[in-house]
């Protein structure tokens, strides 16, 4: 199984696709549609991964989101993004919302691994300890 | 050539609001600016021996320098009505259960009277003249951890699994566990303990 971009209309679009032998040739079959590069780019949805998995089973999203994060993004697209971005960020401080820092795109393996020691180094960077859960800021 | 002059060194404990604003400002850093004017808040109000403590998201994005930023700043204090008066001479409107201040950028809510955890575990941060308090990396843990299992929230349990990676070697461990219990979040703590970053 793998990820193949078709281009429709000016547009890029993201589906699963996988190999089939037919005749001593392979074709490439079309499973299902993820959805435009700009929707997916940071990661399949949630429901989209649920619909996807719903029609053709398992699937491996962790290789999936590292080919598509592979697929360069037009500046069109990028623009994109950050309009499909904007509801979630508006949206974020609602209660019961599902993931309020990122919408509901997936983690990337040893995201919060990163996010965790950027936290870290950037905490030790803007406060000095000074005693007993006592803190200087540094930025002045 | 003249001595290099140190910036915070313009706040003085006693300057009023008026003058104190204008200053703030001037700050290039928003987080320095909330610092500071809590600090400002909490110096006022520490003189009528009350307190004010940082609670919430910007807490949150504090311990996780800047990491998860956050909308509003969440603050408890033993005085309301003495803080709202602060506020408002700080060119503070009241906008529902909102305190915005649309010059600085800075919305405000008073989210409580009483701390909702120990204030012997609260942190200080000094940032230029001021102490600022804020929640214990204990409390806050926990807190993310009920808001994490009352609203299925996968942020919220993030956030104490980082809280936690971070300080890991400074937590109370048993007040935690304790409060954790408590509070009815002792199986999300095991799962940000176990599966922390």
């Amino acid at each position: 199984m793998f990820v193949r971009v078709k281009k429709i209309g000016g547009n890029r679009y993201v589906y699963l696709s996988e190999g089939v032998s037919k005749e001593g040739r392979v074709r490439q079959k079309t499973l299902c549609y993820l959805g435009p590069v700009a929707k997916v780019a940071a990661g399949v949805p949630d429901e989209t991964r649920e619909k996807v998995e719903r029609q053709i089973g398992s699937v491996d999203w962790n290789k999936i989101n590292a080919a598509i994060r592979n697929i360069p993004v037009t500046f069109e697209e990028l623009q994109d993004m950050k309009r499909i971005q904007l509801p979630i960020a508006l949206s974020f401080r609602k209660p019961g919302f599902q993931n309020i820092s990122r919408g509901n795109m997936p983690r990337a393996d040893g995201e919060l691994l990163a996010l965790t020691t950027i936290a870290k180094r950037n905490f030790d960077e803007m406060f000095e300890s000074v005693g007993d859960r006592k803190y200087r800021m540094r930025i002045r | 050539m003249s001595p290099r002059k140190n910036p915070s060194a313009k706040y003085n404990r006693s300057v009023r609001a008026r003058g104190f604003l204008s200053q703030l400002k001037k700050e290039q850093n928003p987080l320095r600016m909330k610092m500071l004017l809590l600090g400002y808040i909490t110096d006022r109000l520490e003189k009528k021996a009350q307190h004010v403590v940082l609670v919430g998201g910007q807490a949150v994005e504090t311990y996780a320098g800047g990491q998860f930023p956050t909308g509003d700043v969440d603050i408890t204090t033993t005085d309301s009505k003495t803080t709202e008066e602060f506020l408002k001479s700080l060119g503070f409107r009241n906008v529902s259960m909102i305190w915005l201040n649309e010059q600085l950028g800075v919305a405000i809510q008073i989210v409580g009277d009483s701390l909702a955890g120990s204030f012997e575990k609260t942190r200080t941060i000094q940032t230029g003249p001021y102490n600022v308090k804020v929640i214990g990396v204990e409390d806050l843990i926990v807190d993310r951890l009920s808001h994490a299992k009352l609203w299925n929230s996968s942020g919220d349990l993030e956030k104490a699994k980082v809280l936690y990676a971070n300080f890991e070697r400074q937590i109370d461990e048993s007040y935690l566990k304790e409060t954790a219990a408590k509070r009815g979040v002792k199986d999300f703590l095991a799962s940000a303990v176990t599966n922390h970053a």
